[in-house]
């Protein structure tokens, strides 16, 4: 072998060789489900949007990102203004159902849900508002003067925080649960979503009725649930959020005041 | 030397390109989380591990908790019965008659429960193409624990009433209806 041919190439080509190989290696029969990971897309938002727990009061509404600015925040003022109402002291009434169809390996699900606000109407004051994506966030507090907002943009994670899988336990005072949404195209419905569903898990946490019927014969199985509740709630709000390109999650937190199940 | 090198580089590249990757990984069952078939165990605590598939996660979620309460509803009170028919048919007669034996078994169970405190301790959610299948272990304090969870709730209460009763209450109270008053007087 020629001697500068083999100085200048043989180094090169052991490298290419050696990438060549990396990319035939193959994955591990791996297991039929994988974990959840966001893929390579990553999303920004203001940090009191993601880490508003930490400030007493704050409450977030949506409205459609309007062209023009005052439009949304007008829209999404009243939002915000709802939610902080409804926030503050509710009533969830919640009813869920099961059934698996005997022969047929089909489930059938429904639900039946109110919250009604207990609070009277109070006024909020607009903290902070932005435009991401195709949705207008407004930020509002009870107090004019309250605590400063969280500022910047906060860049999520590929991987999801723990609370996804380790939700906090109650420590009396406060209950935890963690709401769960498809993301939407209309990213704040997505959200909506996923702190209505937060909300219910947490009114479930408090008090469930359990009513089900389960018969099984060597052919087939059926069986039915009913879960239900009415509880009282207050000071409820999100404490953090996380996303993924297909799902929008939110942790939530409240006080549980009665609990009523139907 | 360097003939060598490039000998090893040929030999690797021939061993990832043909190995498939049949080396077993240290978990059995990666796909379920060794939480969901090491149920913890605890006096104070009634544990309960339950999944669910769903091409919605939320759904999939809401069924995995739903089926976790009610094996906790279970194992607090559970009416199961055991049923059983029986269908016998002869045709023909004597030797060359057939016998149709049908014995059919059944179980049924009711649960009627209500649970205070439960909760989903764990959950693991893993994606399979458009389905996710949701894991959750769900648990229940009972005996002290649970009394002084309710305890907490019932406290909660009672101070939100104490709260209505006070006098800055009445006097917000009245506030409001003055200004409504108020407002009814200028816009009638």
């Amino acid at each position: 072998m020629d001697v500068r041919w083999s100085r200048r190439w043989l180094p090169l080509t052991t490298v290419a060789l050696l990438l060549a190989g990396l990319s035939c290696v193959r994955a591990p029969q791996g297991p039929e489900f994988v974990a959840l990971r966001s893929p390579e897309v990553r999303f920004s938002y203001p940090a009191w949007f993601i880490q508003g727990g930490g400030v007493a009061g704050l409450t977030v509404g949506y409205s459609p990102a309007y062209s023009t600015a005052a439009s949304a925040d007008s829209v999404g003022l009243i939002d915000a203004q709802a939610r902080a109402r409804l926030s503050s002291r509710m009533r969830l009434v919640v009813e869920k159902g099961f059934e698996t169809i005997p022969g047929e390996s089909m489930d059938s699900r429904g639900e039946d849900s109110q919250e009604t606000p207990l609070a009277d109407s109070f006024p909020v004051f607009l903290k902070a508002s932005v435009t991401v994506g195709g949705m207008h966030l407004v930020a509002v507090t009870p107090d004019s003067l309250g605590p400063s907002l969280p500022s910047g943009l906060v860049t999520l994670g590929t991987t999801p925080p723990e609370w996804i899988q380790l939700p906090p336990p109650t420590d009396g005072e406060w209950w935890y649960a963690v709401g769960v949404s498809t993301a939407y195209f209309r990213e704040y419905y997505g959200w909506d979503e996923a702190e209505r569903h937060g909300r219910q898990t947490l009114a479930l946490n408090a008090g469930a009725r359990l009513r089900s019927l389960m018969e099984q014969t060597e052919e087939e199985q059926r069986a039915v649930l009913q879960v239900s509740t009415a509880v009282e709630m207050g000071s409820v709000s999100v404490v953090s959020r996380w996303r993924d390109a297909n799902n929008c999650y939110v942790l939530v937190r409240g006080r549980v005041l009665a609990v009523r199940p139907r | 030397m360097k003939r060598a090198v490039l000998a090893a580089s040929l030999v690797l590249v021939t061993a990832a390109c043909g190995g498939g990757g049949a080396s077993p990984g240290p978990n059995p069952n990666p796909d379920i989380p060794t939480w969901y078939t090491s149920i913890p165990t605890d006096p104070n605590m009634l544990y309960q591990a339950a999944t669910s598939e769903s091409r919605d996660l939320q759904l999939a979620v809401n069924k995995a908790t739903a089926d976790g309460r009610n094996g906790i509803a279970q194992q607090m009170e559970t009416r199961f019965q055991g049923l059983s028919e029986r269908f016998q048919e002869e045709t023909g007669l004597g030797a060359e008659s057939e016998l149709l034996d049908q014995f059919r078994t059944a179980y049924r169970g009711v649960v009627n429960q209500t649970l205070n405190g439960s909760r989903v301790s764990r959950q693991e959610i893993k994606q399979n193409g458009v389905t996710y299948r949701a894991f959750v272990l769900v648990e229940m304090p009972i005996g002290a624990a649970n009394q002084a969870l309710m305890q907490r709730i019932r406290s909660n209460q009672a101070m939100y009433t104490r709260f209505r009763a006070a006098q800055a209450f009445e006097d917000l109270d009245r506030q409001v209806k003055a200004y409504e008053e108020s407002q009814r007087a200028g816009n009638p």
